[in-house]
C-alpha cells in the first residue's frame, strides 16, 4: 500500500516536472510546413504519430539568458571526419583548390623548377599523427605540389609559397652542394683518398708524367707492378699519364691499401683540373670510395666469423 | 593548321609572283587539291628552313641556379598583357544562348526551386539500365523501354527530389549532421561543395566499414568540437569530449548506393535515414528516400547533389537566422556539465537504449543508479497510453497528408 | 531479417518505439529528423503498377502485366527507313549533349536547316515528319522532298569545306596527313615488317629442306654455337710500362 502511494506520488511529480517543451513544441514545425505532399507519396503504413519533436523552441529575447549548456552541440572539427583520415583529406582538398585557382599561370619547362625535397611519406604521416594513409595517396598530394612548384617563379603567388612550405622537409638536401675546390696559385690541385686504413694526399700539376710517392719514384715505392698501375690508374684510364706530375704523401696501411688510396686521391685531383672527365673516371672505377674494411673479431669466434671446431663432449 | 609568323608569311607572299596567286583564286576544281597541298607542303618546308636559319633561340635558356630566364621579369608583363587582351576580346563574337557549362553545376549548383523536367532531361536523369538488369522493385519509377534500356519517369524523379530536398532542409535547420557520399570517380567536387553549402560532411574516397557501428575504433581519432548556435567553437569542453562516443550522421545522402551497401546497412542498423539515387538496377529498399535517376551520368549526379546541397544551405540559413533572433532550433547536446563541475549520478548513466530494450532493463539501470526500486513495473502499453494522453497531438499524419 | 529489409523505410517507427521506452525513463531526445520524417514519410516501395491489359484469351493466362511497355514514336519508322537507305550517315559524329533540355523546341522544321544544329539524318526525319503533318504530303512524297533538300545542302556544305580548304592553303596553312595517308603509312610499315620476316622464314625453310635431302650437316650448329671465344674473353693485358 505504501509502495503504491509512493509510486503514484512520483508519477504525479514527474508529470509536473515534464519539460515545458511538450506544450510548445510544434510552433516551429508548423510554421515551416511548406506544402502538402502529393497523393503519390501516401504511405503504405499509416503512421501513429508520436508526441515527440526534434526542435524544442526556446525563445528568449536576449541570447545571454540562454545558458550555454542549452545551446551547444557536438560536431566534427573537419567536414572530412567520416573519411577516417580528415587531416589528409583536408590537405588534399586545399591543394586541389589552390591548383584550380592558379592553373592558368605560366609554368617553367619540365625539370627546370627549383628542386625541392618534399616530406617523405613517413615524415608526413607522423606530421599528421597516425592517420591510416597509404603511400599512393600521398603520391597524389606530391604530384599536386610538383605541379604547383612549376608555376613560373616570377609569378608565384605568396599563397602558393606558404602552402608549399608546409610540405617541405626541414632540411633541403639539394641546397647542400659541395664547395668547389680550386687549383691553387702554383697550379696544384689536391685530392684526398682513402682505402682500408691508408690515407693518400696527391697534388697534381701539369707536367711530363713524373710521379713522387713519399719522396721516392713509383717504382721505388711500390714493388708490385699491379700496385704501380693502380696508383696512377686514374691518369692511365684517361690517357693523361704524360700530362701531369704527381706528388703524393701516403700514410698508414699496407701496400695495396696505399696504392688504391692513391687511385682515389689522384682521380679527385684530376677532377679539379678537368671536371668533364667525371663520367670516364666513374666508368674506370676511380671515383667510388671502397668502403670495405677489416671486419672486427667477435667474442666466441676465432676470427671475425670463424667458430671454434665443435667437439662432442 | 599551324600558322607561322605573320611577318614571314606576308613577306613570302609579297615576294611571290602575282600570277600564281591569281591562278589560285580562280581555281576551284577538285583534282587540284592534292597538287596544291603538295605545293603548300613544299612552301612550308622552305619556311621551316628559313626559320631554322634565323638567328636567335626560340626557347629561353633557364639558369638552373636562379631559375630565371633572360626575360624573367618580362614574363609578368607579358602575362598581364595576355590577361588584358583576353578581357578585351571576351565580349567579341556571338553570344550563345544559355548552354551547358559543366563547371557551373559545381560552382553554382541549382536550387530546389530550379527543379524542372527540362533540367532533369538535359542532365540525362531518365536513362536507366538495360532491361535485363532491372530491379522489379523500381517498376513504379519506370516510364517505359526505349532501345533496350529502361527510361525513368522524370515526374517521379522531380517529385522524389523535391521531397528529399525538403527533408534535407529540415534536418539542416535542426542542426542535424548531413553526410554526403559519392565514391565514384568525378563525384568528389560535387560532394565537397554540397557539404560546404549545407555545413555537413563529405565522403568521396571510400566508406570505412564500421564507421557508424564501430565508430569509436574507426573514427575515434577524428577531432570533434563543441559549437554554439552560431557555429562558433566553444572552448572548455575538451575533457568531456574525450570520453564521448564518435559522432554519427543524422542524415546520409548517397549518390551511388550500388557501391555503398555497407554504409547504407550500417545506417539501417543505427536507424539513420538515408537518401539515395536509385537507378533501375538498384534496390530501392536500401534507402529511406529513393530518388529514381541515372547514377552513371556525372551531370545528373551533380545536379541532384547540388540541389540537395542548396537545400541544406537553405536550412542552415534559417537556423542561423533563428539564432540571430534568439531562437534555438535544435536540441542541445546532453550529458555536458559546465567546465569545472562534477557530473551528477543521473548523468553518468548510459543514455541510449537499444531497440527492444524492455522496461525491466530500465529498472536494472535505475537500480544501478541507486534509485528506489519499483516493485510494480508498468506494462509498456500503459506507458504509451499515458504519454499519448498527456501530450496534445500536433502532428497528426492523417491531417497532414 | 528475411528477404526484404524494411528498416530504412521504418526509421520513424523504430525511433518512436525507442523514444517511448526512453521517455518512461525521462531520457527522450528525439533525433533532428524526427518530425520532418513524420511529416514527409518515405514513399511507397515495391509497388507494381499495372502496365497493360490483355484481352482474355481462352486457355491462356495474361502475362507480362507488370512489365514496362516499349516507348514508340511515329518518327521511328521514318528514321529506320532513312538510315536503312543511308547507312553511312550513322558513321558521322553526332552531338548528344543537351543544352537546357528544350533544344528540340527551338527548331522550326518548316525548313531543313536549323541554326545551332548540324544537318544530319535526324534533320531529314524531322523535316519529313513536319511535311507529312503540316503540308499533308504522303510518306514517300515527303521523304523525297526532304531527302532532296538534304542532298542539296550537303552538297553545298562540301563545296564550302573545299573552298575553305583552298583558302586556308592559299594563306599559308598546311595540313598533316589525312586519315587515308595515315592508314596507308601504317599499312606500309606492317607490310615491310612482314616482308622482312617472310624472307627470313623462307631462307630457314630452304636450309632445312636442303639439309633433309642431302643428309649432310647444316650450318645450324655454327649459328647456335656460342660466339667466338676470343671476342668474349677479356683483352690481353697490356705490358705495363715502368714509370
Amino acid at each position: 500500500m505504501g509502495v503504491e502511494l509512493r509510486y503514484g506520488l512520483r508519477r504525479a511529480l514527474h508529470s509536473l516536472r515534464a519539460p515545458p517543451t511538450w506544450q510548445q513544441r510544434s510552433c516551429v514545425a508548423s510554421s515551416h510546413r511548406t506544402s502538402r505532399p502529393s497523393k503519390a507519396f501516401s504511405t503504405s503504413t499509416s503512421h501513429r504519430q508520436e508526441p515527440f519533436t526534434a526542435a524544442p523552441e526556446i525563445n528568449l529575447s536576449a541570447e545571454n539568458n540562454i545558458p550555454i549548456l542549452k545551446r551547444i552541440r557536438v560536431v566534427p572539427a573537419s567536414p572530412s571526419y567520416f573519411s577516417g583520415k580528415p587531416a589528409f583529406t583536408d590537405d588534399l582538398l586545399a591543394l586541389q583548390a589552390l591548383l584550380r585557382k592558379y592553373q592558368t599561370l605560366p609554368v617553367v619547362e619540365t625539370g627546370h623548377a627549383p628542386r625541392i625535397a618534399w616530406r617523405t611519406f613517413e615524415s608526413y604521416k607522423s606530421f599528421l599523427g597516425s592517420e591510416p594513409i597509404k603511400a599512393s595517396k600521398y603520391q597524389r598530394l606530391v604530384a599536386i605540389l610538383h605541379r604547383l612548384n612549376h608555376i613560373h617563379p616570377s609569378l608565384m603567388p605568396q599563397e602558393v609559397k606558404d602552402a608549399m612550405e608546409r610540405y617541405k622537409r626541414e632540411i633541403n638536401p639539394f641546397a647542400n652542394v659541395a664547395k668547389p675546390k680550386p687549383v691553387d696559385e702554383w697550379g696544384r690541385a689536391m685530392g684526398l683518398g682513402r682505402r682500408k686504413t691508408s690515407t693518400a694526399r696527391a697534388w697534381l700539376v701539369e707536367g711530363e708524367g713524373e710521379v713522387l710517392v713519399n719522396g721516392g719514384s713509383l717504382a721505388q715505392y711500390f714493388g708490385r707492378l699491379h700496385d704501380r698501375e693502380s696508383a696512377v690508374w686514374a691518369l692511365k684510364a684517361t690517357q693523361r699519364l704524360d700530362k701531369y706530375n704527381v706528388f703524393a704523401l701516403v700514410r698508414g696501411g699496407g701496400v695495396t691499401g696505399q696504392a688504391e688510396a692513391l687511385t682515389l686521391a689522384v682521380a679527385k685531383a684530376l677532377l679539379i683540373h678537368e671536371p668533364g672527365l667525371k663520367p670516364a673516371l666513374r666508368r674506370a672505377g676511380c671515383i667510388t670510395r671502397d668502403p670495405r674494411k677489416v671486419e672486427r673479431k667477435k667474442p666466441g669466434h676465432l676470427k671475425a666469423r670463424k667458430m671454434p671446431t665443435w667437439v662432442k663432449r | 593548321m599551324i600558322i607561322r609568323q605573320l611577318a614571314l608569311r606576308q613577306g613570302r607572299r609579297s615576294l611571290a609572283p602575282q600570277w600564281r596567286s591569281a591562278r589560285r583564286w580562280m581555281s576551284s576544281e577538285v583534282d587540284s587539291i592534292s597538287s596544291s597541298m603538295q605545293n603548300s607542303l613544299n612552301e612550308t618546308h622552305s619556311i621551316e628552313s628559313m626559320l631554322n636559319s634565323l638567328p636567335g633561340e626560340r626557347v629561353q635558356p633557364i639558369d638552373d641556379e636562379t631559375h630565371q630566364t633572360a626575360d624573367t621579369e618580362n614574363i609578368g608583363t607579358v602575362f598581364a598583357e595576355f590577361k588584358r587582351q583576353r578581357e578585351l576580346q571576351k565580349p567579341l563574337g556571338a553570344i550563345v544562348t544559355p548552354h551547358y557549362e559543366p563547371h557551373t553545376l559545381v560552382t553554382n549548383p541549382p536550387r530546389p526551386s530550379d527543379i524542372s523536367l527540362e533540367l532533369l532531361l538535359a542532365s540525362q536523369a531518365h536513362m536507366g539500365h538495360s532491361t535485363s538488369l532491372w530491379n522489379p522493385g523500381n517498376a513504379r519509377y519506370i516510364f517505359g523501354i526505349r532501345d533496350g534500356i529502361h527510361i525513368i519517369s522524370l515526374d517521379q524523379t522531380a517529385a522524389h527530389l523535391r521531397r528529399a530536398a525538403r527533408v534535407v532542409t529540415a534536418v539542416a535547420e535542426r542542426a542535424g549532421l548531413i553526410l554526403f557520399v559519392g565514391t565514384r570517380p568525378g563525384q568528389d567536387r560535387a560532394v565537397v561543395k554540397a557539404a560546404e553549402l549545407s555545413g555537413g560532411c563529405h565522403l568521396f574516397d571510400r566508406w570505412v566499414a564500421g564507421g557508424i557501428t564501430n565508430g569509436t575504433q574507426i573514427l575515434g581519432r577524428g577531432k570533434v568540437k563543441v559549437v554554439d548556435e552560431f557555429d562558433q567553437e566553444v572552448p572548455g569542453f575538451e575533457e568531456q569530449l574525450v570520453e564521448r562516443a564518435s559522432v554519427k550522421p543524422d542524415l546520409v545522402v548517397c549518390l551511388n548506393p550500388m557501391e555503398n551497401y555497407v554504409l547504407l546497412h550500417e545506417c539501417a542498423l543505427n536507424n539513420i535515414p538515408t537518401i539515395g539515387i536509385i537507378d533501375t538496377n538498384a534496390n530501392p529498399l536500401w534507402v529511406t528516400y529513393p530518388i529514381p535517376a541515372n547514377d552513371d551520368s556525372l551531370r545528373c549526379v551533380q545536379v541532384i547533389c547540388g540541389i540537395l546541397g542548396r537545400a541544406g544551405e537553405e536550412g542552415k540559413t534559417r537556423r542561423l537566422a533563428a539564432a540571430q533572433a534568439g531562437n534555438i532550433t535544435f536540441t542541445p547536446a546532453d550529458g555536458f556539465v559546465m567546465p569545472g563541475e562534477e557530473k551528477t549520478e543521473q548523468q553518468k548513466l548510459p543514455r541510449v537504449l537499444k531497440l527492444g530494450a524492455s522496461i525491466e532493463e530500465l529498472e536494472k539501470q535505475d537500480a544501478m543508479g541507486n534509485r528506489p526500486l519499483k516493485k510494480d513495473p508498468l506494462p509498456r502499453n500503459f506507458i504509451e497510453g499515458e504519454v499519448r494522453e498527456r501530450v496534445p497531438r500536433f502532428h497528426d499524419a492523417k491531417k497532414d497528408l | 531479417m528475411g528477404r526484404y529489409d524494411f528498416r530504412p523505410q521504418r526509421v520513424f517507427q523504430t525511433a518512436s518505439q525507442l523514444l517511448a521506452v526512453e521517455h518512461s525513463a525521462r531520457r527522450a531526445t528525439p533525433p533532428p529528423w524526427f518530425d520532418i520524417v513524420a511529416k514527409t514519410p518515405p514513399s511507397q516501395v515495391l509497388i507494381r503498377p499495372l502496365q497493360r491489359t490483355q484481352p482474355a484469351r481462352r486457355g491462356r493466362k495474361p502475362s507480362r502485366l507488370f512489365q514496362p511497355m516499349p516507348i514508340v514514336y511515329p518518327e521511328d519508322k521514318l528514321r529506320a527507313e532513312f538510315f536503312g537507305d543511308h547507312p553511312w550517315e550513322l558513321a558521322r559524329p553526332k552531338v548528344v549533349l543537351e543544352g537546357d533540355g528544350n533544344d528540340a523546341m527551338h527548331w522550326d522544321w518548316s525548313r531543313i536547316q536549323q541554326p545551332g544544329k548540324r544537318l544530319d539524318g535526324e534533320s531529314v526525319v524531322q523535316r519529313q515528319f513536319w511535311l507529312m503533318q503540316y503540308q499533308g504530303l504522303g510518306k514517300n512524297e515527303a521523304y523525297d522532298k526532304a531527302r532532296k533538300e538534304f542532298y542539296k545542302y550537303r552538297h553545298l556544305e562540301d563545296i564550302e569545306r573545299r573552298v575553305a580548304n583552298e583558302e586556308a592553303q592559299a594563306t599559308g596553312a598546311y595540313f598533316g596527313p589525312g586519315p587515308l595517308e595515315y592508314g596507308m603509312k601504317l599499312e606500309d610499315r606492317k607490310w615491310e615488317a612482314w616482308k622482312k620476316w617472310a624472307t627470313k622464314e623462307i631462307e630457314q625453310r630452304k636450309q632445312l629442306e636442303s639439309a633433309v635431302y642431302s643428309g649432310s650437316e647444316t650450318d645450324e650448329d655454327s649459328v647456335d654455337a656460342p660466339a667466338d671465344p676470343e671476342a668474349l674473353g677479356e683483352e690481353p693485358e697490356e705490358p705495363i710500362a715502368a714509370v
